[in-house]
């Protein structure tokens, strides 16, 4: 059993695990940060997405191993009821989830787009969330928040 | 993390916030014909609303409330809801084809309209004035003219109503609606963006084991043998096997997943279903595929004139999952004569139904449940 350091949410957390491959997600759900969620682990859906060193990343494929020493930013450390990131208050106010499942990974995608583009165009949105699939439907609603959260500055 | 014990559930409504361990009110029947399955008047100004029909993300959980408190005449924020349980709500079948507001909300509202029947009644006796002087609004009845109202928990008090649903209740005008036909918030929203949401993925109990299942090559593949010392390295990982039926057990869920990739198992071979490269022929010839005729316009009795061109095209498109993106997941309590079940499903009844006849556990005592976490399923 070997620990792992690394910062999650501005924290400092050792992770124990058996195995140096075990994926970042279990790690993480394992601290009882459920908001990444497993939908594929194969890198393919972006439910599972966090931000590593603020990059968007692929929790189910990033190993414990690969991830010590670095900053993991989960949807609970971008923001809370009492103060949400503005990302998150522009999807509750344009009440995109339907089942939920791929909008913490929509919203990871999408604070990391806003931090890098603060003025996203419905294209950059678009190319940027098109590693994010929504079996609901709720495309058309994300991409209508996402646009009203860079115009807030968020 | 949840108690474990099918009656503790949780739930919140921005406004009205259940702690975890609130007592719910138990519905005095399950009976799917009775008011008191649907509704419970609770003695703090608040009314408790038990839905068989379940939230997977369409929005029931305001829906129902704002057709309820409608026909009732209160507000969705004094409602408390409890949905999908089977100990807790009335059968009303399973919930898909966009059937829960067409059924189930019809249902609520009948109940409702039922129980706004009675409670003003009760007021005419009380306040010695006509039923049709008298309204039910904000979670009282009150004379239409002004004056002094009764709460509803001031009504019926402890007692249940002890009536079937009255198909015959008036119904509320539409053109007075004031919650029916708005917008309103869904409660699970702020929930799902800030990651406190508790899906069936998230849900544990203490001391809980996880598993996986392994799943055959092929429908039709029987389990020859299965080499559990392939996983002997992987501390407290088991097998379990019944039949043709994989998986592997552990304590904690990678080592589980782990497990399920290294389990070394042989099936026979099955190969019934048609080649992939040949599937469009496959099914056109097909004996069960008919002509379907959509459109005709404009055919004279004597065929198509001179000149009449023919067009045609073929369309195919592959076979797709009806399935949620989050991947099937249930939790199961099973002690010596009962269980509960927690899933993300559609129909509960049918889980608890299954449960049953794989438990081989008396019907009264397998509960399913998914207060929870039904959004999954999509």
């Amino acid at each position: 059993m070997a620990s792992y350091r690394l910062r999650i949410n501005g924290v400092e957390h050792a992770i124990e695990s058996s195995d140096p491959d075990q994926p970042l997600l279990y790690g993480l759900r394992g601290l009882g940060l459920t908001a990444a969620k497993f939908g594929c682990g194969l890198g393919q859906c972006g439910a599972c997405n966090v931000l590593l060193d603020g990059r968007t990343t692929r929790s189910c494929l990033e190993t414990i191993a690969s991830a010590q020493g670095k900053s993991v930013v989960t949807v609970e450390g971008l923001g809370s009821i009492a103060a949400l990131h503005p990302v998150q208050a522009a999807f509750i106010k344009e009440q995109v989830p339907q089942c939920g499942y791929c909008t913490s990974g929509m919203i990871i995608s999408a604070a990391a787009l806003l931090a890098e583009k603060s003025k996203p165009t419905e294209d950059d949105i678009r190319t940027a969330l098109a590693g994010n699939l929504c079996r609901c439907g709720t495309h058309v609603r994300v991409i209508r928040a996402v646009m009203s959260a860079s115009v807030q500055g968020g | 993390m949840l108690k474990a014990g099918a009656l503790t559930v949780g739930f919140a409504l921005a406004g009205l916030t259940a702690r975890a361990g609130d007592a719910i009110p138990a519905p005095r029947t399950l009976d799917p014909n009775a008011l008191d399955s649907f509704l419970v008047v609770d003695g703090d100004g608040t009314v408790t609303l038990f839905c068989g029909k379940v939230d997977l993300g369409q929005g029931l959980r305001i829906a129902m409330r704002q057709i309820a408190g409608e026909e009732l005449g209160i507000g969705v924020d004094k409602i408390k809801y409890v949905e999908g349980d089977t100990a807790l709500t009335p059968d009303q079948g399973r919930t898909s084809g966009s059937n829960g507001i067409q059924r189930g909300g019809m249902q609520i509202r009948r109940a409702a309209a039922t129980a706004r029947e009675a409670l003003v009644a009760l007021a005419a006796q009380r306040l010695n004035t006509a039923a049709d002087d008298l309204i039910a609004a904000d979670g009282e009845v009150r004379p239409k003219n002004g004056g002094a109202g009764i709460r509803f928990a001031d009504l019926i008090g402890a007692r249940s109503f002890n009536l079937k649903l009255n198909p015959k209740a008036p119904l509320k005008n539409p053109a007075t609606y004031t919650l029916v036909g708005r917008p309103l918030p869904r409660p699970d929203v702020p929930a799902k963006c800030t990651g406190t949401f508790t899906y069936m993925q998230d849900f544990s109990l203490p001391d809980m084991i996880h598993a996986r299942v392994i799943r055959p090559p092929a429908i039709g593949a029987k389990l020859i043998a299965v080499d559990e010392a392939s996983i002997k390295d992987l501390h407290g990982a088991k097998v379990v096997r019944i039949k043709d039926f994989l998986a592997v057990v552990a304590d904690d869920e990678w080592t589980a997943v782990r497990a399920s990739r290294s389990l070394r198992a042989q099936w026979s071979d099955w190969s019934g279903l048609p080649e992939q490269d040949k599937l469009v022929a496959t099914l056109r010839a097909d004996r069960d595929i008919t002509d379907e005729v959509l459109v005709t316009r404009g055919q004279s009795a004597a065929g198509n004139p001179p000149g009449a061109v023919t067009r045609s095209a073929s369309y195919f498109w592959p076979m797709q999952s009806h399935a949620s993106i989050g991947p099937s997941c249930a939790v199961a309590d099973v002690s010596g004569d009962s269980a509960t079940v927690w899933t993300a499903s559609q129909g509960t009844q049918a889980i608890a139904k299954l449960s049953h006849a794989s438990l081989a556990c008396p019907r009264k005592r397998c509960g399913s449940s998914t207060s929870r976490a039904p959004d999954v399923t999509a």
